[in-house]
């Protein structure tokens, strides 16, 4: 009778030191369709921004004097540096979208509901982290949109009052604000979103995967999450193979070195809808505006305490999201169609 | 039943406070002084907005204008060609946005010999790096679709 293979030994090997076969715990068959695998997406979006983050980093100099000749140098220069920024902005895009995807399934299914509250809540968090994340790299580029984006940060500083010291150039009036975002691009967000992170695949794994809206789970046959994450796996390579082709067939741009003072661009499109209400109700929309929509979110899990597994017991709350995405999609479309406006000059 | 409403009810009505307290915050900021202190009165300055609002997309024509009025007007002219910039405004008069940004590009070189001045590089966009079907764009490519098809057989696995 043969002995255990090398595999089988290595295995053995690191399971006895690392505990692996923890991650080898049973999944129910749906938590590896691709709407329940949406999170995990998310995940191999970020490690690919990670990765090609730290590449960037080498090169970029986060200076108001020299940024936009840095990301010129990214664009021209060898080490494969526009192919890294095309990945970087397009794998960007790509997570964002997953992300949202990955909240509307919670929401739809009803996933947010007890026991699951924390991990909702913890997603909003993430979901503020990788807004953040978004608004910081808009400002590295350091073109005419990135101060523009700017410009709004100081307003927003000067919206929140006492609480806004951080975000304001007075904060630290030796360091450019732009270095002081980078900063928080590459390492107080990371720090962030990696807490979040863990907190949200603890609780995962403490409540497991959340029942499906239609198939009893029992009725399966069991996989596990080893299957789970190798098929993120699998999504994660395509989501990198689809930037990486765009990244070569289209690259991004970068614009004119940036000039305070003016309002001429509009900013990417997931903060369209809040520069929808700022361009109609004023540069204060943009505080009370994130509030009230962070606020709904954090609040959903309370609002809803509905028990029905299905859909038929959650018509109100499954109106109240239809309602709130058409009004932020109208807000978006409006902004996306209509001319550049100047909120702040 | 109940329970429920009074709660959302309470929350509702502690959200309303909150953000009643968060409007109440930025009352005192003194937008106008702020919009006023912001208007720049140098050329300089003034020729470099215009130019930021021809550049973008699409080209800011009614912010151009203002600015490049503003330009012609400025007292202080250092570092800019402002015979250039009559141009620029003869280019715009015209309607001619691209001759107008090629002028006010010329206006801007004396600024640009001076230390510290920026880059004339850096005043246009990028040159955008345009598919040419090289050995190694084609190699990224391969690589791209190696990676889709890896990750689908990995899915499907």
């Amino acid at each position: 009778m043969p002995g255990p293979s090398f595999w089988q030994r290595l295995w053995a090997g690191l399971d006895a030191r690392l505990a692996l076969r923890n991650f080898v715990y049973e999944v129910p068959p749906y938590a590896n369709t691709l709407p329940y695998l949406l999170g995990a997406i998310t995940l191999m979006g970020l490690v690919i921004l990670v990765a090609t983050g730290i590449l960037l980093g080498q090169f970029y100099i986060p200076d108001p004097a020299a940024a936009n000749a840095s990301v010129r140098t990214i664009m021209t220069q060898g080490y494969g540096g526009a192919v890294a920024r095309g990945i970087h902005v397009y794998a960007a895009h790509f997570t964002l979208v997953v992300l949202l995807l990955h909240l509307g399934r919670v929401y739809v299914t009803g996933a947010y509901r007890f026991p699951r509250e924390a991990n909702w809540i913890g997603g909003v968090a993430l979901l503020a982290t990788v807004l953040a994340f978004f608004f910081t790299g808009t400002v590295m580029r350091w073109d005419q949109g990135a101060i523009e984006a700017l410009e709004h940060n100081l307003a927003f500083a000067q919206l929140l009052g006492v609480f806004g010291g951080w975000f304001s150039p007075a904060f630290s009036t030796h360091v450019p604000l732009l270095a002081r975002l980078y900063m928080a691009h590459v390492s107080l967000l990371p720090l962030v979103l990696f807490i979040l992170i863990v907190g949200h695949v603890y609780l995962v794994r403490q409540h497991g995967f959340s029942p499906h809206w239609s198939r009893p789970a029992a009725t399966q046959p069991p996989y596990t999450f080893a299957h789970h994450l190798r098929r993120a796996v699998g999504f994660g390579c395509i989501m990198l193979g689809v930037a990486l082709a765009l990244a070569v067939v289209r690259s991004p741009g970068e614009g004119p070195a940036p000039v305070p003072g003016i309002e001429v661009t509009k900013p990417p499109w997931v903060f369209l809808p809040a520069y929808a209400l700022e361009t109609w109700f004023g540069v204060p929309s943009l505080l009370w505006g994130t509030a009230a929509a962070f606020a709904w979110l954090v609040a959903v899990p309370f609002l809803d305490r509905s028990t029905a597994p299905g859909w038929s017991g959650r018509r109100r709350a499954l109106a109240v999201g239809a309602a709130a995405l058409i009004v932020v999609i109208g807000l978006g479309v409006f902004a996306w169609v209509s001319h550049p406006v100047a909120h702040l000059h | 039943m109940h329970g429920t409403r009074d709660r959302a009810r309470k929350l509702a009505a502690g959200l309303a406070a909150a953000g009643a307290l968060l409007l109440s915050a930025p009352a005192d900021v003194p937008a106008a002084a702020q919009r006023v202190a912001l208007q720049p009165q140098d050329a300089l300055t003034l020729v470099r907005q215009t130019l930021a609002a021809l550049e973008a997309t699409p080209p800011n024509l009614s912010v151009a204008s203002e600015k490049l009025s503003a330009a012609l007007h400025a007292q202080d002219s250092r570092g800019v060609d402002m015979a250039r910039v009559t141009q620029a405004a003869q280019a715009f008069g015209l309607h001619d946005p691209g001759a107008a940004a090629a002028q006010l590009l010329e206006a801007l070189r004396p600024s640009m010999q001076q230390p510290g001045g920026i880059a004339a590089a850096l005043l246009v966009p990028a040159p955008q790096a345009r598919f040419a079907g090289t050995p190694a764009e084609d190699l990224l490519l391969v690589i791209a679709a190696v990676l889709v098809v890896a990750g689908g057989l990995t899915i499907a696995w």
